[in-house]
């Protein structure tokens, strides 16, 4: 049977599907973001058409619109909500949401360099890229400590971002990137993996944020013997071998500049001051309503998308249709569902996205 | 020793501990150095109880799932998905938490 519709949508619901069986989506909230987006009937969309539109107008390049997505994940993932949307769509506008998915799909493909829905990795840089992180970096040569005091930063920053952007899109703000071979700065079998969080400071979000000190942190460091893969988004890291005793250096960033966190107390402080913070963080949405969690998971659907509506000359925030989309609709605090479905299931079955975006290219 | 729970290898490595079963971000003052962090499944409140912790049990979860992520970052053991951990451990049982096999053993 001759396919008809672009590869890459096989690519794409093979690599959703492999993430989703590993994760556990019954714990996710504040609220359940995919059952709301089920509710936006394009609304989300029609916002999301005119940026592209704009874009496309102005002819502004490929390069320049990949520079408003944080991390690839990031863009993965509003792709993957765009298409929820789109499958609850009634009536479904094909041509509109065909060119939004095309747009997107292509920056995507633009920002990995392989792997584009990261079945197994996350690849943005290229090998003279690599080269150049791996000699122009002040590094700290890592011990036993270091690596657990390491270990406990990315904790502590990752449930930062868990308590910023909720259980639904945290990849705004934590991606991990590699595995890159290091060996012609550290030896064989060494791989360099960079932890990045960016956009840790949401104020437009949380405009109390704003008295956090960075703004964007990356952890660089060097395994020997270590093997990384992630799975969907760089986030879901998945590590082989002993990453404690087996760093080998290690390199902290923060606001865009390295750091001389060569001593335990170094980290140790940086550790305590955001323990402080998270923790407070984390108990935010406790006093906050349904109707005003509901608010705040449109604000980080469109957070996702904020400096390519800046791009296009638009406000960012969620438009009015969309507010209204959702008010009084009953939705759960934490996402349900059962038991993930086959492949062959989640590939053929009207009641997930990848028919429907097959859809867009075989029922024309 | 005897096995009380199998659930999934989420982080590899051996250790023991003292069970503290945690709800929330209110057993974080009681929640010492050295001890097994056993609860249904982690969230960002916990991160502080997770930094003392020397292995994590959770009753759901994936290897992909939050205590599967950040213990593996952190060199500790982590076994995920036992369904009862919550329920068939208690405050205070001395456990081993194997994180290679996904296996739970009372000492």
């Amino acid at each position: 049977m001759k396919i008809l519709y672009p590869q890459w949508i096989d690519e794409y619901a093979k690599a959703t599907h492999a993430g989703f069986l590993h994760m556990v989506p019954v714990s996710w909230g504040p609220i359940d973001a995919m059952a709301l987006i089920g509710f936006l009937n394009g609304s989300f969309l029609a916002k999301l058409s005119e940026a592209v539109e704009r874009i496309k107008a102005q002819k502004i390049p490929t390069e320049k619109v990949a520079q408003c997505f944080p991390s690839p994940s990031s863009l993965y993932c509003a792709l993957y909500y765009t298409a929820l949307e789109y499958q609850y769509c009634n009536p479904k506008n094909k041509e509109h949401y065909r060119e939004i998915i095309e747009f997107l799909t292509e920056v995507l493909r633009y920002l990995r360099k392989k792997d584009t829905f990261s079945y197994e990795s996350n690849i943005v840089h290229t090998h003279a890229e690599v080269s150049k992180i791996l000699y122009a970096t002040p590094w700290a040569q890592g011990n036993f400590t270091l690596a657990k005091e390491l270990g406990k930063l990315y904790t502590i920053l990752s449930g930062l971002v868990e308590a910023l952007y909720g259980d639904f899109f945290p990849q705004e703000s934590n991606e991990a990137y590699g595995p890159y071979d290091a060996s012609e700065k550290f030896g064989e079998n060494t791989i360099l993996v960079t932890k990045h969080f960016p956009k840790i400071r949401p104020v437009e979000l949380w405009p109390e944020m704003k008295e956090l000190k960075y703004s964007d942190i990356k952890i660089l460091q060097v395994y020997h013997n270590v093997k990384f893969t992630c799975e969907l988004i760089g986030r879901h890291s998945l590590w082989e071998g002993d990453v404690i005793n087996n760093l080998v250096a290690y390199a902290i960033m923060l606001n865009g500049k390295f750091q001389n966190q060569n001593k335990t107390e170094d980290i140790r402080a940086l550790v305590n001051y955001f323990t402080k913070i998270t923790t407070k963080r984390s108990l935010v949405y406790e006093n906050l309503s349904k109707e005003e969690r509901k608010k705040k998971v449109l604000e980080w659907l469109c957070y996702q998308f904020v400096y390519l509506f800046q791009l296009g000359g638009m406000d960012w925030r969620p438009t009015q249709q969309m507010v209204e989309a959702v008010k009084g609709k009953d939705v759960q605090d934490r996402f349900e569902q059962e038991s993930p479905p086959s492949l062959e299931e989640y590939t053929t079955n009207p009641e997930y996205e990848v028919y429907w975006l097959k859809d867009l290219y075989t029922n024309v | 020793m005897d096995k009380i729970l199998t659930g999934v290898a989420a982080s590899s490595g051996k250790a023991q501990g003292k069970v503290k079963i945690v709800k929330g971000i209110e057993d974080s003052l009681s929640f010492k150095e050295g001890y097994v962090l056993v609860t249904k499944i982690t969230d960002p409140t916990m991160v502080v109880m997770m930094g003392r912790a020397v292995a994590i049990v959770c009753d759901v979860g994936g290897i992909t799932s939050h205590p599967a992520i950040v213990s593996r970052e952190m060199g500790i053991p982590c076994v995920v998905a036992t369904k009862e951990a919550t329920t068939k451990l208690a405050d205070e049982m001395l456990i081993l938490v194997d994180g290679d096999k996904g296996e739970v053993y009372l000492l």
